[in-house]
């Protein structure tokens, strides 16, 4: 995935993730029905 | 964030805590500290390069804007789980603000390892799609 500037107003990248299940997730499933927060953190710790 | 946890779950907005690393680091995080948020890890760190989170240089990682803080927090009991060794410790962090279009509604990029959203801004973003969409 490119690295991208994305903006207020952009549409947000739909990035697919992990769970801690390892099952893949697209990150529009959590934006699908309500607003959602990403936190993009360093680590987890 | 950790702090505000009832007024971010009062928000009605889906939390999501994307994390370098692997799966399992993401459910211990969840569970260590009980938070009632979704934690998630992009092990490649993509979906941090795709909003365009960079990794930062040595100054925004460890220099006094980064140490100072986390002093404090030794001090007055606020600890940061010590470091196990997940993920990329010169990541720089950010949070985004998504509605129900997929459309950001904020953005913030950390400057320095240190350097977080403010709580009542990200939750004030929250309340303005809420409010759009129920005008």
């Amino acid at each position: 995935m490119p690295k991208t500037n994305v903006q207020v107003g952009d549409p947000a990248p739909d990035a697919t993730v992990l769970d801690p299940d390892d099952h893949e997730l697209r990150l529009s499933s959590f934006w699908r029905d309500r607003p959602a927060v990403l936190a993009f953190l360093r680590h987890f710790g | 964030m950790r702090d505000d946890r009832e007024r971010f779950e009062a928000s009605g907005a889906a939390v999501v805590l994307i994390g370098l690393g692997r799966p399992d680091q993401a459910g211990w995080f969840c569970t260590q500290h009980e938070l009632p948020f979704t934690c998630v890890v992009q092990p490649d760190g993509s979906a941090h390069k795709a909003f365009g989170l960079r990794r930062g240089n040595v100054n925004q990682v460890t220099g006094p804007a980064v140490w100072l803080p986390w002093m404090r927090n030794q001090l007055t009991g606020k600890r940061q789980t010590a470091w196990r060794g997940m993920g990329d410790t010169a990541q720089l962090p950010g949070t985004f603000v998504v509605d129900t279009e997929g459309i950001v509604r904020y953005a913030y990029r950390s400057r320095r390892s240190s350097d977080i959203a403010p709580n009542d801004e990200v939750l004030a973003a929250v309340e303005e799609i809420r409010r759009r969409k129920a005008g």
